[in-house]
């Protein structure tokens, strides 16, 4: 649960906070790109690096960090897979760091991207305004249905549900009643939303206006200018000089 | 022309045995302010969802007769068509309320109807001023109270301007002084609107004040139909489990016993009757409801 | 009962935050002994659930102590708990998972470890008690809104605890399912265990409970007998509650002082009688 915190949208009023989440996202992909394609250490360092000044920037770091001690155990995992494979240090260490490179790429997309911004860009990039909608609702209530979840495993552990208790098979089994009404509530819940939705005429009409749409700025042309240098270096490097 | 027509409404949904509604006739002129009420199960959610028209459109099920909303058939036009006419607010603040933000969630409902950007921000703003939560425009749904909430759901409903608003037990999940401001909120919106108001309550101490009619339901049907003094003296109420408010109730067991009271409805009509039997000589000063 | 000694609940200097800087309940010291029927109220986000969840331990002070007849709740188990405090919480829905009525009751009794034989009966028990005997096969989906009230107690009765903590009883319920469930409650009293609701319900809590303990923004304003607090007016206004609507008729009549304490119609028609007469 901790790994999700450096994932979940912290409201902000920095550069990263209002840049257009296209560009945005474009340019973590760039990054992501970069941290795949690219194997030398030094330079995933410094991309981590520009990562962790973008996230200070948005004054999200502190989130970042918590997730990624809740991410540790995948990471072991990986600098031990790779150790076994190649008995290589600098490998394990490179595997590593793009593991985190990559993490943290996402990571600050996410605390800096409202959803319904994200919903919103999926809509104007021409995706069908159901699907994006259904986008931003599922990320609406994720934390609902989380509360859901904690109310009912407390309301099963005084019940004395336990569920650390017995073999294997037994701790399944202790999820059923955990699973069970979370689900039940979960298709109910979506019942009720399915309603509200109604009476406020979705569907009237196949194509929604928008109140607020999102403009591109010129800050946001100039980020959208740097992923492409950053796209354009990557491919250069790899191609041309590191073949 | 009726502000709503139910004609011989009968409703059984689909895999039920028994019908939620039976012969339902119920005419509401355009200004009333209508108190449905009636033990659980009675058929009030039922009805609620036949007036916007979710029954029949989206819960399958035998019906039989229809509802007019202005003249307009609910079984033949769309539920985004009658969505402009009548608004309904339900029970449950957390799942109206679908955005991020409740300036985003109250431009939903003009956002469906393609309007004009300019026409959606003039509703916006108008219906977080109405609802008075102008404050709360970039707040997010999950972080308000539930008050709060109900508020933001019913802006959303006023955006999409019906001419009546229907009310399911908009107060099930508040404690009680967010409950009577919630109240106190669709009376005031009533007399600026002026629109026709259904709610759908238990809370009938509260709630009775407000109505100039109340209907009760029974496994149904419709039992009770009339002024509330009429209404909230009959003894069927205790019968069927609803209760006589207690103002109420302590202005008639007076009168029983001979004292010259009327039965009275809410707190502040039961102390100025009964104050009258003291000789008017209230020991100290009236405090209303 | 075979002579148990009877649960007694004890909170000391409890604080409780799950997040720097929110605290969520400060301060919290109060008793709760045997066969005593307490309410606790208070505005919504008062802290009254977060309160209930320390006693079976489901949360854990973040200072100060939680006592379970003298043993911190810190050093025991949930369900250890859980076998003296049943708790109902405000939607029974959150925890219905069985095939029939039937298997959600029997689901404490397992996990509480009773014999099959003893569960049979136990379970027979419990559901005339709620009313519930032509249900045993039924599904809890398929219960009305009330049933599915009385099913989710019934499941907790059946285990025997010593005290009863219930969620939110009278949300979403008619005049008649309420006075049900209060005649249900002072049944339960008078077998002796303890019984605590949490509720907003002023009425409620008047006509079944003689000691309210009142929340306002994780403090405890007030802990009494009810007679006392709820004709407290300032009181009841900062604990965000109307107080009850008899009290505020007698009020509003002058007579207040002549009636701490009267809840019942009757005794409020008599007052009122008397008070012409004079």
């Amino acid at each position: 649960m901790m790994a999700l915190e450096g994932f979940k949208f912290r409201r902000g009023q920095s550069f990263i906070h209002r840049a257009d989440p296209r560009m945005k996202f474009i340019l973590s992909l760039a990054f992501m790109t970069s941290a795949v394609l690219i194997m030398r250490p030094e330079i995933l360092l410094s991309i981590l690096v520009v990562q962790m000044l973008i996230l200070a920037s948005g004054r999200c770091l502190r989130d970042w960090l918590r997730s990624l001690k809740g991410l540790l155990l995948l990471l072991a995992l990986i600098f031990a897979a790779q150790m076994l494979v190649t008995w290589s240090w600098i490998s394990a260490i490179t595997y590593s760091l793009r593991f985190i490179v990559v993490t943290s790429t996402m990571s600050w997309f996410f605390l800096t991207t409202s959803p319904d911004d994200l919903g919103l860009s999926l809509e104007q990039i021409g995706v069908p305004s159901d699907f994006s909608f259904a986008f931003t609702m599922a990320i609406r209530f994720v934390p609902v249905i989380g509360n859901e979840f904690q109310s009912v495993y407390d309301a099963q552990r005084s019940r004395g549900l336990e569920m650390e208790k017995g073999n294997f098979i037994q701790r399944i089994r202790n999820y059923v009643p955990i699973m069970v009404p979370v689900f039940v509530d979960t298709i109910r819940r979506t019942y009720e939303i399915a309603d509200a939705m109604e009476v406020r005429a979705f569907g009237a009409k196949p194509k929604r206006t928008r109140l607020n749409i999102l403009v591109v700025k010129p800050t946001d042309w100039a980020l959208l200018f740097a992923a492409l240098l950053l796209f354009a270096a990557t491919i250069y490097y790899q191609f041309f000089l590191h073949p | 022309m009726l502000t709503l027509n139910v004609k011989d409404l009968s409703f059984t949904y689909a895999g039920n045995d028994f019908p939620s509604l039976i012969d339902v006739n119920m005419k509401v002129e355009e200004g009333e302010f209508v108190l449905l009420t009636g033990p659980s199960g009675c058929g009030k959610s039922t009805l609620c969802k036949s007036l916007v028209g979710l029954i029949p459109h989206s819960y399958p099920g035998e019906m039989k007769g229809d509802v007019e909303v202005y003249g307009l058939s609910v079984r033949g036009r769309p539920i985004n068509e009658i969505a402009t006419r009548v608004g309904l607010v339900f029970q449950d603040p957390e799942n109206q309320l679908f955005t991020l933000s409740v300036e985003n969630d109250v431009a939903f409902g003009p956002e469906n109807l393609a309007l004009p950007r300019d026409e959606i921000r003039a509703r916006v703003d108008w219906s977080l001023d109405a609802v008075r939560i102008e404050d709360l425009r970039m707040r997010a749904p999950f972080e308000l109270s539930g008050g709060q909430q109900q508020r933001a759901a019913i802006a959303s409903i006023l955006a999409m301007k019906p001419m009546v608003l229907v009310f399911d037990e908009p107060t099930s999940f508040l404690d009680p002084v967010s409950a009577k401001n919630l109240f106190e909120l669709i009376n005031s919106l009533k007399q600026q609107l002026r629109v026709t108001v259904i709610l759908v309550e238990h809370r009938l101490d509260l709630a009775a004040v407000l109505a100039n009619r109340i209907i009760v339901f029974d496994k149904g049907r419709i039992v009770l139909d009339g002024d509330p003094r009429t209404v909230l003296t009959d003894e069927l109420l205790d019968k069927i489990g609803v209760g006589t408010p207690i103002a109420t109730r302590l202005c008639m067991r007076l009168r029983e016993r001979g004292f010259k009271v009327n039965a009275a409805i809410g707190l502040g009509e039961a102390i100025s009757e009964i104050t009258k039997l003291l000789g008017g000589k209230a020991l100290s000063n009236n405090r209303g409801h | 009962m075979e002579g148990r000694r009877l649960a007694t609940i004890e909170a000391i200097d409890v604080h409780y935050s799950y997040r720097q800087g929110v605290d969520v309940l400060r301060d919290i010291s109060l008793k709760i002994g045997p066969g005593e029927r307490i309410a606790i109220m208070g505005e919504n986000g008062a802290g009254k659930t977060t309160l209930v969840k320390h006693f079976n331990g489901l949360l854990k002070p973040t200072s100060g102590e939680i006592l379970v007849d003298g043993v911190r709740t810190r050093d025991i188990s949930v369900a250890q708990i859980a076998r003296k405090i049943g708790i109902v919480f405000q939607k029974p829905e959150n925890q219905f998972f069985a095939e029939t009525a039937e298997e959600e009751i029997a689901f404490g009794l397992r996990n509480f470890h009773f014999k099959e034989d003893e569960i049979a009966r136990k379970i027979d028990e419990a559901m005339r008690f709620a009313s519930l005997e032509k249900y045993k096969g039924r599904s809890p989906f398929l219960l009305s809104g009330g049933e599915k009230k009385r099913l989710a107690i019934a499941s907790v009765i059946a285990w025997d605890p010593e005290v009863l903590m219930i969620d939110e009883p009278t949300i979403g319920q008619d005049m008649s399912q309420k006075n049900r469930l209060a005649s249900f409650l002072k049944e339960v009293s008078t077998q002796g265990k303890t019984v605590v609701i949490v509720t907003h319900d002023v009425d409620f809590a008047a006509e079944t409970c003689e000691r309210v303990i009142l929340l306002s923004s994780g403090l405890i304003i007030g802990d009494g007998r009810i007679e006392d607090i709820f004709s407290d007016v300032e009181l009841m206004r900062r604990a965000s509650l109307l107080p009850p609507r008899l009290a505020e008729v007698l009020r509003g009549l002058g007579l207040s002082d002549f009636s701490p304490g009267i809840f019942r119609i009757e005794e409020a028609e008599k007052l009122i009688e008397e008070a012409i007469a004079r």
